[in-house]
């Protein structure tokens, strides 16, 4: 198969960046798409041109680490997946790909396509964790879970913390984020003794971080990787009110 | 031998740790605070040590190769964690873990670290569920089980087929709450380069800053490394593309011993090779072996049909397929460990039996489960690793079975360590995959989230304190000294001489080219021919990568191909090293197979009269040989014998 | 920074829902009376629920309550989205493709609609009853009693123009309410300083759906709002925690419904008036 790319090139954190445009042609079907970028760049290399930097590492979508917004999508064109999960038989012979980074205020590029997203550590450190300290805990099985809980928290719990649904968003808002974490913990007895504090501390983090707010516009349901649905959301909303009320 | 001692107190087994704890020295809170401990890794046994260290009062460092914590390789385990709970009422128990973590790892391990490990294994999970890990529950709201490849029993606790990420968040979360807290500072997308060492003693680490390329010293009184395996010499590997052996190597050229290079294990269920733009290889829990029966057709007939396309996988009946895997070890069947999996997908493979078209596939079926449990079950239990296979595969195997082939997934050699995780660096700790202590020769499915975390909050929180009270007096470890001051020096012009080679030739290319090396002279089945021929073409390729290589780019700024050469140069003395570990170690024992050394049937036979020992290897110098010292293994509590796994 | 850094931004959010919710109910009222217009009465129902509305204390308070509402709603709106924008400097060089809930990414533009129907409508009818725009007035037949009794005696047969029935009902001859007269007409018939009348919805609403440029605009108009209520509806739920996984399909259904049925009470209403009467 055979592409046109527009990939966002840009040198440093201040530099003004463009896109520039590369054909890359014999690509396999079956190659996925950070595979693919590996072959642009040994292309380059050989060229003597600077490669693409983009963020991977895992390549099985769950370190969370690969981003790039791709023809529209965060972690293009198909459902549940990450980038490193895209493979290019999602796309047809002489497709122009535009490439671009995560676009947000809280997530400034560092290189290319690469952004910093430690606005998302930071909001964890505000309060997404139990603050358990090791040793002096009950055994496992003190506290009986409901099934049903425990799956709910499960599912809010898969959350990679790849950003995808801060780059979904028309409003660049954090808020599915946010929300999986809260409703993990708010789902679990034991995340419950600091619920409250928890959820505030965290809308709070998030706002001074300068994320937008959440217009329930349901983008970031459609783009994440793990398939979290905003109902957490709701359910951030209703800690939210429990707590302040 | 002086050089290895082990530091195993005395006693009986079941005694040893709770003496130790007992006998050890401790550091007040007041002298807490006046010590720094750098902790290089974010994973597992990194964040863990690192939040448990900051609780408890130490100024703690912690660097991170990635943008945050989390992305940290652990985060991809995927089937459980072990733990001697006997929630199941099922027989298990503390020895029982410990007998079969020595069993699986095939009698290479130390029998006090192991016992150690079965002893804190329940604290991890009480841990873990206080953190809000969501564990998979019954109905009654009790934590549930699955089992796994080696054990009769079922002891592995599990979050959905995504534990690794569980866990990891877990202790990433308490790592957090230590960074607010301001015990614990964070330093990001930092790369350890070198540990410094002062008067024998590791007394901090040099590290680049992969944002803006900038050379960095940290000091402190103790070092850490949690840094995980080296499973990326192979170049395609389960490991993440980041993960490497550099800092191990590092800590290895400054005087900590590297141990059990060889042995490396090759995981039986991933997803074949499928071309060579292919970065990495994509693992399928090994809890599918749990209810999915691995096959290939008994007919070399029906193997071409297949290989054509003229037949589909369905189509072969019950009474042509070989279920070899059941038929050869008939007491544990699909759920043998890792090694023993691989290998005998490999025969079959090489007697020419592979599915795909090049060969190197085995069937991995769920017809039968799916007909017994109903498809909705396996949804349940494997529904987002058959998504994942899925997307990368394109085959649906809900309806067509997958195809797998071993990939190389973990490696349990690592830098030598005492029962404190010690190095032979004084001052140097090695913690999870980057040591050797616990897993012998093969490590048993569920047993690596296990070790990491009981490394990073049960152990070493002790074992750190008997260390750092003797230097409670030390005073701040200054960063301006000649050692720094050279260690940076050296850094930089290592960084300079890279990016000044010019040649032609890009790291990954090399890189692939060393993976193909090391698979196939150091891969599943070694031959002293295949060792020898595979040390000869490494020194050639490390020699023309260091005239040939050619980096793009600054050294003062991102420059993914930099990190890659930094990390190659390593990997291409490292690979090295765990050919001539495999040359010596003439036996086969777990990961480690030797094709000469094996029975009839074609099991591994292992050589306890020679080779019941750890070999661990002391750097000599830029062109001197290595030096292989040995620390014996003594089974006191274990009745040593030959694996098996048939009845 | 106008982040309003004492208020969360779910705080904001949460008020921002409320007050909607208010005016959703509002708006279920208002095309409830609206179909007052519809009923082949001469306007009877129409006027005296305009009546009720226009005099009634309680309903003086509740309109206080419901500009402020809507002032301090459109307000957040627009703080929010101007949070918004600002989270997002560098915008995307192909715009999101991803699925989102129908109108939720038009809020801002249906809701700058909306305002500015908003104006129009408040200039047709509410300004007019706040003497601050002409417009059209009634006059009861006994209220004429309140105007000075020499001036109305002199100017009679204006008088008597305004109260003919054209097609007379009953015995008399006389409307009970004179309908549709403009300032100049009151000033002719009772004098300036005439208070006893008020603003004739039923006429003006007659006159401007009669006019086919305006019927048009106000179609269009509702349709934006009726955009704006298909998410406003389980958008405020969902911001007020008042959602969960068995709701949420018959939460997005209602909201969807209720959408069409204001759109369409408030559009029947238009075409109706502009066909029949």
């Amino acid at each position: 198969m055979n592409f046109t790319l527009k990939v966002w090139r840009q040198s440093g954190p201040k530099a003004k960046g463009r896109f520039e445009t590369y054909s890359i042609s014999n690509i396999s079907s079956d190659c996925s798409f950070l595979e693919m970028l590996d072959i642009l760049n040994e292309n380059l290399v050989s060229e003597g041109k600077e490669p693409v930097c983009f963020d991977h590492d895992c390549r099985e979508g769950i370190c969370g680490m690969c981003s790039l917004y791709i023809n529209g999508h965060p972690h293009g064109p198909d459902s549940q997946i990450t980038t490193c999960q895209l493979h290019m038989r999602k796309f047809k012979d002489g497709d122009t790909i535009y490439i671009e980074p995560w676009r947000s205020a809280a997530f400034p590029v560092i290189k290319d396509l690469t952004v910093d997203r430690q606005a998302f550590d930071k909001i964890i450190q505000a309060g997404g964790f139990i603050s358990a300290t090791t040793g002096g805990v009950p055994d496992g099985n003190a506290i009986p879970v409901r099934k049903k809980d425990a799956d709910t928290a499960m599912d809010a719990a898969a959350c990679i913390g790849c950003g995808a649904c801060v780059a979904a968003c028309k409003n660049a808002s954090a808020m599915l984020f946010v929300s999986a974490k809260v409703s993990h913990l708010a789902h679990l007895p034991q995340g419950k003794v600091e619920a409250a504090e928890r959820v505030k501390k965290m809308i709070a983090k998030m706002d001074e971080l300068g994320f937008g707010n959440c217009t329930n516009t349901g983008a970031c349901e459609a783009e994440c990787p793990k398939g979290i649905k905003i109902l957490h959301i709701a359910k951030l909303n209703r800690e939210f009110i429990k707590a302040s009320v | 031998m002086s050089k290895l001692d082990s530091k195993v107190p005395s006693g009986p087994l079941a005694q040893k740790w709770t003496k130790y704890k007992a006998e050890q020295h401790l550091v007040n809170p007041a002298n807490k605070r006046k010590l720094d401990v750098i902790v290089v890794g974010t994973g597992l046994a990194g964040a863990s040590a690192a939040a448990s260290l900051g609780a408890l009062g130490f100024n703690v460092k912690i660097f991170c190769i990635s943008d945050s914590p989390r992305r940290a390789h652990s985060i991809a385990a995927q089937g459980g964690i072990n733990a001697a709970k006997n929630y199941q009422n099922d027989g298990d128990s503390i020895y029982r873990l410990f007998y079969d973590t020595i069993k699986g790892g095939d009698y290479r391990a130390r029998e006090a670290n192991v016992y150690r490990l079965a002893e804190v294994s329940n604290d991890i999970i009480d841990q873990c569920v206080a953190q809000g890990v969501p564990f998979a529950r019954d109905y009654a709201g009790y934590l549930d089980n699955r089992s796994f490849g080696g054990a009769q029993v079922s002891r592995t606790f599990y979050a959905r087929g995504q534990t690794g990420q569980q866990l990891l968040i877990g202790a990433y979360g308490a790592l957090s709450n230590e960074i607010a807290k301001g015990s614990v500072k964070m330093y990001a997308r930092r790369e350890m380069m070198d540990v410094v060492v002062k008067d024998g003693h590791a007394c901090g680490i040099i590290c680049r800053n992969i944002v803006n390329g900038a050379i960095e010293r940290y000091s402190a009184h103790a070092v850490l490394l949690c840094t995980g395996g080296y499973g990326n010499v192979y170049f395609l590997s389960t490991n993440a593309m980041n993960s490497n052996g550099s800092a191990a190597w590092k800590a290895y050229k400054k005087g900590a011993f590297f141990a059990n290079p060889c042995f490396t294990q090759i995981h039986p269920t991933c997803i074949p090779v499928h071309g060579d733009y292919q970065s990495k290889l994509t693992l399928m829990s090994e809890s599918l072996r749990n209810d999915g029966r691995i096959w290939v057709p008994k007919e070399k007939e029906d193997v071409e049909k297949l290989r054509k396309g003229e037949i589909r996988p369905v189509d072969i009946p019950e009474e042509k397929r070989d279920y070899y895997l059941e038929r050869r070890y008939p007491a544990f069947g699909n759920l043998v460990p890792r090694d023993v999996a691989s290998r005998a997908a490999k025969e079959r493979c090489d007697a020419g039996f592979g599915v795909n078209e090049t060969g190197l596939a085995v069937f991995l079926d769920f017809k039968s489960a799916i007909e017994r449990l109903g498809r909705k079950k396996i949804e349940e239990r494997y529904g987002n690793l058959f998504q994942m296979y899925q997307k990368i595969t394109d085959q649906n195997p809900y309806e067509t079975p997958m195809m797998i082939y071993p990939a190389v997934h973990y490696t349990m050699g690592g830098l030598w360590v005492d029962y404190e995780l010690q190095t032979t660096l004084p001052g140097l700790f090695a913690l999870g995959e980057a040591n050797f202590s616990d897993h012998g020769a093969n490590r048993l499915g569920a047993s690596a989230l296990m070790q990491g975390l009981s490394d990073g909050y049960f152990v070493i929180p002790y074992t750190l304190q008997n260390f750092l009270s003797s230097h409670i007096s030390d005073g701040p470890v200054s960063t301006e000294t000649a050692e720094f001051e050279q260690a940076e020096k050296e850094v930089k012009e290592r960084i300079n001489h890279l990016c000044n080679i010019n040649g032609k030739t890009s790291p990954d290319t090399f890189h692939k080219r060393l993976g193909h090396i090391m698979w196939e002279g150091v891969g599943m089945g070694r031959t002293a021919k295949s060792l020898e021929w595979a040390i000869g073409e490494i020194k050639a390729l490390r020699a023309e990568f260091w005239r040939d290589l050619k980096v793009v780019g600054a050294a003062n700024e991102m420059n993914p191909e930099l990190e890659k050469a930094l990390r190659l140069a390593d990997f291409l003395e490292l690979g090295e090293l765990m050919a001539k570990d495999a040359l010596l170690r003439e036996e086969s024992c777990g990961g480690h197979f030797r094709e000469e050394h094996q029975t009839p049937e074609g099991e591994a036979k292992r050589d306890d009269e020679k080779f019941m020992h750890v070999s661990a290897w002391e750097y000599k110098g830029e062109d001197a040989e290595p030096e292989r010292h040995i620390e014996p293994l003594e089974y006191e509590n274990i009745k040593v014998a030959v694996r098996n796994y048939k009845n | 920074m106008l982040h309003f850094k004492r208020f969360a931004s779910v705080t904001q959010k949460i008020t921002l829902a409320i007050l909607g919710s208010f005016l959703m109910l509002f708006l279920l009222v208002h095309a409830g009376i609206n179909l007052c217009l519809l009923r082949a009465d001469g306007g009877e129902w129409f006027r005296a629920a305009a009546h009720f509305m226009g005099t009634n204390y309680i309903v003086k308070v509740f309109e206080v309550v419901l500009f402020a509402a809507l002032l301090l709603h459109i307000l957040l709106g627009v703080l929010l989205q101007w949070q918004n924008w600002r989270a997002r400097p560098v915008r995307y060089k192909v715009p999101s493709k991803s699925a989102t809930a129908p109108g939720s990414k038009f809020m801002i533009y249906t809701g700058i609609l909306v305002a500015i129907f908003l104006v129009i409508h408040l200039m047709n009818f509410y300004f007019v009853k706040m003497n601050w725009v002409e417009g059209k007035y009634l006059v009861e037949i006994e209220d004429v009693q309140k105007a000075d009794p020499a001036y109305v005696q002199e100017h009679m047969e204006k008088v008597l123009e305004l109260f003919q029935s054209e097609e007379p009902t009953g015995s008399a001859p006389f409307k009970e309410v004179a309908t549709g007269i403009t300032k100049a007409d009151l000033i002719e018939a009772f004098g300036p300083g005439f208070t006893a009348y008020e603003p004739d919805f039923y006429s003006m609403a007659q006159g401007l759906f009669n006019n086919t440029a305006y019927l048009v605009l106000y179609l269009v108009l509702i349709l934006a709002l009726g955009i704006h209520l298909v998410h406003a509806f389980p958008s405020a739920l969902h911001t007020l925690g008042l959602n969960g996984p068995c709701y949420d399909r018959p939460i997005k259904c209602i909201g969807a419904v209720y959408a069409v049925i204001v759109v369409l009470m408030f559009w029947a209403v238009a075409i109706g008036m502009n066909i029949l009467y």
